[in-house]
């Protein structure tokens, strides 16, 4: 549909329209493409964490561990509760820190205003945004509930170190243990010490696919490795990972695992496949 | 409460003497104004409790200031609910003070 109206424009010099106006127009959605992905991610954290974040100027996002924290959500024990108009203020305390939050009322649902059913000493979820303000930080809170199970405390402790920890110091390693996934072949215990060897040696790519069976793992880091925008054909897979000794038909169950799983796709044809993760 | 307070359990009551900690245990008896609870590792500890305490669940968390190794003084406390996996929260305890960036300072962590 552009061509003509290119070829117009450029070999008339004064055609009758005007073909400055679809163009314009037509642009200014892709310019606005640099959004960030993860923009509404959901972090579990303690308080001692919030207080301790920080960011590069004002209205910046928020940071934790050096990485964007757009939303927060943590368990906390009331300490004070302050009903106003149009929202309440709340003074949270969880043992590692202590932070003001304020939900706000919801003008479509009046009925559940800003937590009336939430009295002091109770321990509560909330879910909010880092703000700061006069150098105080508090926390815009979109849901605060009151907790009913007290094992949420801890096991949301457990949540925000494992975040913590990943962010810090990377993802879990894979043990020993990973061979007995739902793969139990008789070649099974080969192609693990394969893997180990192959995932010291490259080890660049930065997708970790420790959790998989040492098979499905192989046939990843095979088809990420080799580059091919078009993935790579069965018999190459079965070439380079047969020689630890999967036959063909485990890897075929093991392609139809990683399809099912949105790990891999077909591209060609149904012999072709390629990584989700290949760019 | 501006310091965080270290969640312990008894083996770390002595090297926390003086300060205010939280412990999470099951209320065992209540004489006057003293309880005896069993902490998350299975030791007992004397609570000594606040005038205004009214705890009544079988799980609790006392805040409190560690008066000796075997007491602790209530300054707050809350019900945990009448059943509690003690074994869960004592691994996560110790979770806690082997990575405390997260929960409290470092220097108030203490790995046994």
């Amino acid at each position: 549909m552009s061509s003509p109206f290119y070829g117009n424009a450029g070999g008339g010099g004064g055609g009758g329209f005007v073909p400055k106006s679809p163009y314009g127009s037509q642009e200014s959605p892709s310019g606005g493409g640099g959004r960030k992905t993860g923009m509404h991610s959901l972090r579990p954290v303690t308080i001692k964490q919030i207080m301790e974040s920080s960011q590069a100027f004002t209205e910046a996002e928020w940071q934790i561990d050096g990485h964007d924290v757009p939303s927060v959500t943590f368990v906390a024990q009331v300490r004070n509760k302050a009903q106003q108009a149009t929202n309440t203020a709340f003074s949270l305390e969880d043992g590692t820190g202590h932070i003001d939050a304020r939900l706000w009322a919801d003008s479509n649902d009046p009925d559940s205003a800003a937590g009336g059913e939430i009295e002091n000493d109770m321990w509560v979820r909330a879910q909010g945004t880092i703000k700061q303000f006069n150098g105080k930080k508090h926390v815009a809170a979109q849901r605060v509930r009151p907790l009913t199970d007290k094992l949420e405390v801890y096991y949301h402790y457990c949540e925000a170190l494992a975040v913590h920890l990943e962010l810090t110091k990377g993802p879990a390693k894979a043990n020993g243990t990973a061979a007995n996934g739902p793969a139990p072949t008789n070649g099974s215990a080969n192609v693990h010490s394969d893997y180990a060897m192959g995932g010291g040696g490259g080890g660049g790519g930065s997708n970790d696919y420790s959790h998989m069976p040492p098979l499905d793992r192989a046939i990843m880091q095979f088809i990420e490795s080799s580059g091919n925008s078009d993935g790579c054909h069965l018999t190459a897979i079965s070439r380079a990972v047969g020689r630890t000794g999967a036959t063909a038909e485990q890897i075929n169950v093991a392609l139809e695992r990683l399809s099912d799983d949105g790990h891999v796709y077909n591209t060609l044809d149904e012999n072709h496949f390629q990584s989700v993760n290949a760019s | 409460m501006d310091r965080p307070t270290p969640r312990i359990n008894s083996k770390r009551m002595q090297y926390y003497v003086g300060q205010v900690v939280r412990m999470t245990g099951k209320m065992l008896r209540v004489n006057g104004d003293t309880a005896i609870i069993e902490s998350t590792d299975g030791g007992q500890v004397e609570v000594r409790l606040s005038r205004d305490s009214h705890l009544s669940d079988d799980f609790v968390e006392i805040i409190g200031n560690v008066e000796d190794p075997h007491t602790l003084k209530m300054l707050a406390g809350c019900d945990m609910g009448p059943d509690l996996d003690m074994q869960t929260w004592d691994t996560m305890i110790e979770m806690m003070h082997k990575f405390p960036h997260i929960f409290m300072d470092p220097e108030q962590a203490r790995l046994l």
